[in-house]
């Protein structure tokens, strides 16, 4: 294994230890939301939206990761069929047109940093910026966890091993 | 722009990109194409569809049903059922579609009751020496009770796309999923009975009343989780994050089977899962947004209202395009785009919506189990061994049981409809 792979697969490992600890902070926020609600009678204000950030960082990041395990479902009605070698070129053109769709995740989940990051948030009133990062940050790792994917399928196709 | 939009995605299809992702892409190149509509849009929907509070109920029922099954409570429920059908002819068939029932009540994913249920009873059945093709076809058919009995993942997804009520969804599931798991039970003791797969012995009193005290626990959560959003006591989101812990509770303290090195598997495993749902869910509101400012869905419903304004065509109509869509897609992805495209012709007909999205989760849990394609095939041949090609021999007559159900769900709203109306719902 060469170095890139290594240190994606290190980013990818402490991304996952992240979004166990987001999963757990989520659980405990609502669940101190319904017992604040029932118990001590009085709703806090900031747990919603706490959650929801955290969902959608939890989303995302999780997105990443099922990048790198090629955890995504896909059609397989068509390829399945195909010989392999043609299967692996197939496989190929569809992993650069996801690239493709990172890249304009990437750009635009930049470009919408400028246009949140004078919002605050309405109850814990942080920046906006920091939800709305999840896509910026979620794009890069799944462009960089599709070339290590890229690079495979093309050894692959090189040695006529299999991927 | 719209042919643009539908050309691209079955192109995307075809050479496998991931769903979410051929729903992307198809979706940029019509708005690329359209050429007047900032690409900015795409981030911003995306933010938002999973910016949301009752979304939050799938990544905790998916943890609780890991949990629960890692806590060592699919075993108890097994035996559970185990006293009570065990004793019958393909007794053990019985037992693994009892157990999924039971299973199904806890966690809102078919292909999790599969396969906890599955792992146990496929091998089981195999060694009474029941056929393993059949055995198989069994649980997978079995599996998915998991999103027609509640809490269910679809109907949660349905419910926010629509606006219809997830806790009268969830109530409405009752009925149906019970009709289908007898349906179910019929074909299996039929065939075993034909087969002379025997039973157990009738078991004590004693051991029905044991093993029903190791059950309680996890029997009693889906009256909490039920019960609670009936009352109007949580949200479907609360009564998930309820589950959560009770599960862990359960898992760690009483059943103590649960391991805290098997904790960071389990969250992962979770959020990849959840993940999956999300991203799909983040890009087809990209997708969605372009149907609708096109008006596609009144297009498409004036179209089918133009061959027949009679209701009873027009579902049978739409039953066929669902199982087909269900067949061929991933249950969540196609939730998200047929249902605000079939919306307006539901409304036009008079078909309750409360209805329709048990008509839709049903028709689409049938889909996992069909040939060529389906998650609980794939899962239960997986467990079992055996090739695509084994099931599906094994598979029909289950199959046929389930769409003469579907027809009964989709032609008496009032099996769907009966318990949400008697709860006020």
């Amino acid at each position: 294994m060469n170095l890139f792979s290594i240190v994606l697969d290190r980013i990818n490992k402490t991304i996952e230890w992240i979004v166990s600890g987001m999963l757990i902070v989520m659980v405990i926020v609502v669940f101190l939301q319904v017992i604040f609600r029932f118990i001590i009678m009085s709703s806090l204000s900031w747990s919603e939206e706490l959650a929801r950030y955290l969902l959608v960082w939890i989303s995302f990041l999780g997105a990443s990761i099922g990048v790198k395990r090629k955890a995504h479902i896909g059609v397989e009605a068509v390829t399945t069929f195909l010989p392999e070698r043609i299967k692996k070129v197939v496989a190929l053109i569809a992993t650069l047109s996801a690239m493709v769709f990172f890249v304009v995740v990437i750009i635009w989940g930049y470009k919408i940093l400028d246009v949140v990051s004078n919002q605050v948030s309405p109850a814990m009133e942080i920046n906006m910026s920091i939800p709305y990062s999840a896509l910026l940050v979620s794009g890069i790792l799944m462009f960089l966890y599709s070339i290590e994917n890229f690079v495979n399928i093309i050894k692959a196709l090189k040695g006529g091993g299999i991927a | 722009m719209i042919y643009a939009l539908i050309i691209s995605l079955i192109f995307f299809f075809m050479i496998n990109v991931p769903i979410a992702i051929a729903i992307a892409l198809s979706s940029i190149v019509a708005i690329v194409i359209k050429g007047n509509i900032p690409l900015l849009v795409i981030v911003q929907k995306m933010f938002t569809a999973t910016d949301s509070f009752p979304l939050m109920a799938v990544p905790f029922f998916i943890l609780a049903g890991s949990l629960m099954e890692f806590g060592g409570i699919s075993k108890r429920l097994v035996d559970f059922a185990n006293s009570i059908v065990g004793r019958f002819s393909g007794g053990l068939a019985l037992v693994a579609i009892i157990a999924s029932m039971f299973f199904g009540a806890i966690s809102g994913a078919a292909a999790a009751t599969t396969a906890a249920i599955g792992s146990i009873l496929i091998p089981a059945m195999v060694r009474r020496g029941y056929d393993r093709n059949y055995s198989t076809a069994v649980q997978a058919t079995a599996g998915t009770l998991g999103v027609m009995i509640p809490p269910s993942i679809p109907m949660v997804i349905y419910g926010v796309l629509t606006g219809v009520s997830i806790g009268a969804l969830f109530v409405g599931g009752i009925i149906p999923g019970i009709l289908v798991g007898c349906s179910l039970m019929l074909v299996a003791f039929k065939i075993a009975k034909k087969r002379g797969y025997k039973g157990d012995e009738k078991p004590s009193l004693k051991k029905v009343f044991e093993t029903f005290k190791e059950a309680i626990l996890a029997l009693l959560m889906p009256i909490i989780i039920l019960g609670g959003i009936y009352g109007g006591v949580f949200t479907p989101t609360e009564a998930a994050v309820i589950a959560v812990v009770y599960g862990f509770l359960i898992g760690f303290f009483v059943y103590r089977e649960l391991k805290l090195k098997d904790l960071k598997d389990i969250l992962t495993n979770t959020v990849v899962s959840t993940a999956m749902i999300m991203f799909i869910i983040a890009t087809a509101s990209i997708f969605g947004w372009i149907l609708a400012s096109e008006q596609i869905p009144q297009v498409i419903a004036s179209a089918i209202l133009s061959i027949s304004k009679n209701p009873i065509v027009i579902m049978a109509l739409i039953n066929i395009l669902l199982l087909f869509l269900g067949t061929f897609m991933e249950t969540i992805a196609a939730i998200i785009i047929v249902v605000p495209v079939l919306m307006p012709i539901i409304s036009q007909i008079g078909i309750d919506p409360l209805h329709f999205g048990l008509i839709v989760v049903v028709n689409l849990a049938i889909g996992m189990v069909t040939p060529p394609l389906g998650v609980c095939l794939f899962v239960g041949c997986s467990i079992a061994g055996i090739t695509l090609e084994d099931i599906t021999k094994a598979v029909w007559p289950f199959l046929i049981a389930m769409i003469i159900d579907i027809l009964i769900i989709t032609y008496i709203p009032a099996v769907s409809t009966f318990l949400p109306k008697l709860f006020g719902m």
